[in-house]
Order: C-alpha cells, then structure tokens, then sequence
C-alpha cells in the first residue's frame, strides 16, 4: 500500500514537472500558469493548462448546492442558447468544485446527467483542497465551508480566452451582465 | 544474504537522510495544543466556538533574508519572473533588485510585499503550509502570560494602540516583542498575515449585510455576522483579509509558516 501511494506520488510527481513546462508557454497573467491537476466528470485527470485552447467560463460551485448553483447552471445554459450553433459549438464551461469530500467524479456525474449537460463542452471537475483555494485566489472566489458541511462562496463567473487571459467577469446571480456577453461574443468572433 | 541486507539499510537510510534533508522544516516551530476556540467567525450559526486541531505554528515571521534564499534558489518566484496571475506590480518592489536586499529591506525585517501565492510557495517549499484563520487566531488569542488574553481590556488597548500607528514607520526585526505564551512571536505588533483561507472570511467589513442575510451573493448559505464585535484588533485583520486578491502585495503584509503535527513528530 506505501509502496503503491510512493508509485502514485512518483508519476504525480514527474506529471507536475512535465505540466510546469507545459504552464510556462502561456502568458504571464494565464489561468494556465497555475498548474494544477482537475479530475472530471469522466473520471479522467487533466491539468488545467491542458484546458487551453477554448474560450471558456469558469466558475466554482458544489453539487448539493440546492439554492444558488442550479441557478448558475441555469443562467449558463441560458447564455448558451443565445449564441448561434456555431458559437455555442466553441464554448467551453468549466465548473470546478468547492467540495471534493463529497463531489466525486460519480457526484459530478450524476450532476451533469441531472441538468443535461453535454460533456463535449461542460467540464465538472473535482480537486484537492489546497489546489481548489489557489483556483479560487485566481478566480477570486470566495467560499467557507460550515458545519453542517453547506458552503457559503460566490457566485463569480470568469470569462478566459484562448490563452487564459481574464477578459470578464460576473456574478451570475444577478444575472449575467451585458459586458460579460458582448466581450463573450468578441471572443467567439475573433477566430 | 548479509551484504545484501546491509546494503539495501544503507540504501534505505541514504534515502531516508536525504529525504529528511530535503523535507524537513527549518523552521522553528511552536507547538500549539488546539481545542475549542470562541472565533470572530463561527462555522456554525448557532454557536460561536470552533474546534482547532493541534498544530505546529512557526515562531517567527519569514524575513527578508529567507524570502532571498528561497528566491534564489527558485527563479520563478523573483521578481520581475513571478507570473503576473500570482503577484500584482508591488510585489518585493522595496528589495534594491530580484536578488538584493538593498537599504529599503534589512535582513531580519520581515518580508512584506508578498502575495498569497507567493507566500504559499514559500512554506510549500519548507514542507509547510500557511496556517488557516482559525488556526491563526487562536494562536493570537494568547498574550505573554494566559492562552486567551481578549477579554482583558488592558491588552486590548495596547494591540488597538499598534493598530493605530503609521504605517510608513520603519518595521522592526522579527522576534524583538515579548513571545506569547505559547513562543510564537509578533503576532499582534509589527506586521498583517496571510492566512491559508483568506479567501474564506467573507463578512463585509461592518456587517452592512446584517439582517439581509444575502442570500443573493453568497450560494448556499446566507453570509455570517462576525462575533465579538468589540475585539476590534481582530476584527481589523477579518475586514483586511476579507478585502484582499490573491495576487495582492501590501507594504505591512507578510506571513509565517505552519504545519500539520504529525508531519513534524519524529
């Protein structure tokens, strides 16, 4: 078993300096300079620079969220039907855990199921507790974790380009603002 | 059969030394016994105290002089190379260059002008970690003589005292004050600190949101008031952290290491 955990922390390891090389080709204010490893919804673990490439939204959230976070989802969906096919079609989501005690890639599964969120574009991801609070310093989200295991955190949704840069950014329980989605569709428009 | 033996124990204490060496902090810790702390900022709306496990807090803050050490020996954290996502423009702007001091920095001056990311780097490094806010706030709770000295009004005053100093006055070196009881030095005194989850103290600065429970900002849960609304020292520290970016340097804003206690017990 120790053996097994030293295997584990050793690829660990060597995929951190594979992926730092990787997270310095990006601008230097990049979300993809904070390498950090996601596991998604399929189970599979990625590094967050691996998630270049896209225009993509990102935002925190948990899945036993009752309140606020369907509504996020819900607002996200909304933005998505206003743009054309071809648009949508470029969009990625991210959605990134507060709560990985509880949202395993089974959780975030069921999740996505639930809401149906086509998995081509939305990623549901889980992470380490300390990697989680460096993602939320970049995104500047707030979350606490209460007693009776309920969070409170913000509701902000990053817009990033292909590179990583921050272009806007919103809370999405007041609805999505209309600079957030003009700099969404200058985005989409500049490929 | 006993070459062998004897071959592979010197390899596994090679290994072992070498990887003491490398993980093991340098940094002189105190320990902190933990237990029920009445916080500033309850998990828990129905109670006012928190549980805090048992750690390992260092006595002192990271000076200039570490801060040079680590950077020199990790590029990518010297100024001008730390990527502008993990620090803002002022980032150790009071250093003479990326591997000097200079007169605006003596060495045992504790390091300011760091950013979280930064700071976390610094003790990732040690094998640390940045101590949370409730881990932070009960180690300050104590003074020279009692392990929660916030309801002596005496002592109060002489934190608000330091509160309401200038902050362009020159800071003095680490571990000139009195330590607290437990030997941790300059909690209250000379400089702000990074906490691990700075980014979890969510109040507004005045509690403006009181009776509103805000549930349109905060998913989840409503935000929650802050206790203890006369322990104004502290409640400085929530309404500063609560106001900061990760990336954020200050001029009087520096940290100190902490760790899990089994990671340091031998």
């Amino acid at each position: 078993m120790i053996r097994l955990t030293i295997l584990i922390n050793f690829f660990a390891a060597l995929l951190c300096v594979i992926t730092t090389a990787q997270a310095e080709k990006f601008p230097t204010d990049s979300i993809y300079r904070l390498n950090v490893p996601l596991t998604t919804q399929d189970g599979r673990t990625v590094s967050l620079p691996s998630l270049s490439g896209h225009v993509r939204i990102v935002t925190m959230f948990y899945a036993s969220c009752s309140y606020v976070c369907p509504m996020t989802i819900q607002s996200l969906k909304d933005l998505e039907l206003g743009l054309s096919e071809q648009d949508r079609s470029r969009l990625r989501i991210l959605m990134v855990s507060i709560d990985p005690d509880r949202d395993s890639a089974e959780a975030l599964r069921a999740l996505a199921a639930k809401h149906e969120l086509d998995a081509t574009r939305w990623s549901l991801a889980r992470a380490n507790k300390t990697d989680i609070r460096k993602l939320a310093g970049m995104l500047g989200v707030q979350y606490r974790q209460l007693e009776n295991r309920e969070f409170n955190h913000s509701t902000i949704l990053t817009l990033v380009s292909t590179e990583g840069i921050i272009v806007a950014r919103t809370d999405s329980n007041n609805g999505i603002d209309s600079t957030f989605k003009t700099q969404l569709q200058k985005l989409l428009d500049q490929r | 059969m006993r070459i062998a033996n004897v071959l592979s124990g010197t390899i596994f204490a090679l290994l072992v030394t070498s990887v003491d060496v490398n993980a093991r902090p340098s940094i002189s810790t105190a320990i902190l016994p933990g237990g029920a702390l009445r916080t500033v900022l309850p998990t828990d709306i129905r109670r006012s105290d928190v549980t805090v496990p048992k750690f390992r807090l260092a006595r002192r803050l990271v000076t200039n002089a570490e801060f040079l050490a680590f950077v020199r020996k990790h590029a990518d954290w010297r100024r001008g190379s730390a990527p502008e996502i993990f620090v803002d423009h002022g980032y150790l702007q009071h250093w003479r260059s990326a591997l000097q001091l200079g007169p605006d920095a003596k060495p045992n001056q504790p390091v300011t002008q760091v950013s979280w990311f930064a700071a976390k780097a610094y003790c990732e490094g040690q094998g640390m970690r940045l101590p949370t806010w409730h881990e932070w706030e009960f180690a300050a709770a104590a003074d020279e003589h009692a392990r929660d000295a916030r309801d002596d009004l005496a002592w109060r005053k002489k934190l608000l005292g330091w509160y309401s100093r200038p902050t362009d006055v020159t800071l003095r070196s680490v571990g000139m004050q009195a330590p607290n009881v437990y030997g941790v030095y300059d909690l209250h005194g000379l400089v702000w600190e990074w906490v691990e989850d700075f980014s979890a103290l969510m109040v507004s600065a005045d509690n403006r949101e009181q009776g509103d429970p805000d549930l349109a900002k905060f998913c989840g849960a409503g935000a929650l008031s802050v206790n203890d609304r006369e322990n104004y020292a502290v409640l400085m520290r929530v309404a500063l952290l609560s106001s900061l970016q990760a990336k954020y340097t200050t001029r009087n804003l520096g940290f100190r290491c902490a760790v899990d206690l089994q990671k340091t017990s031998k």
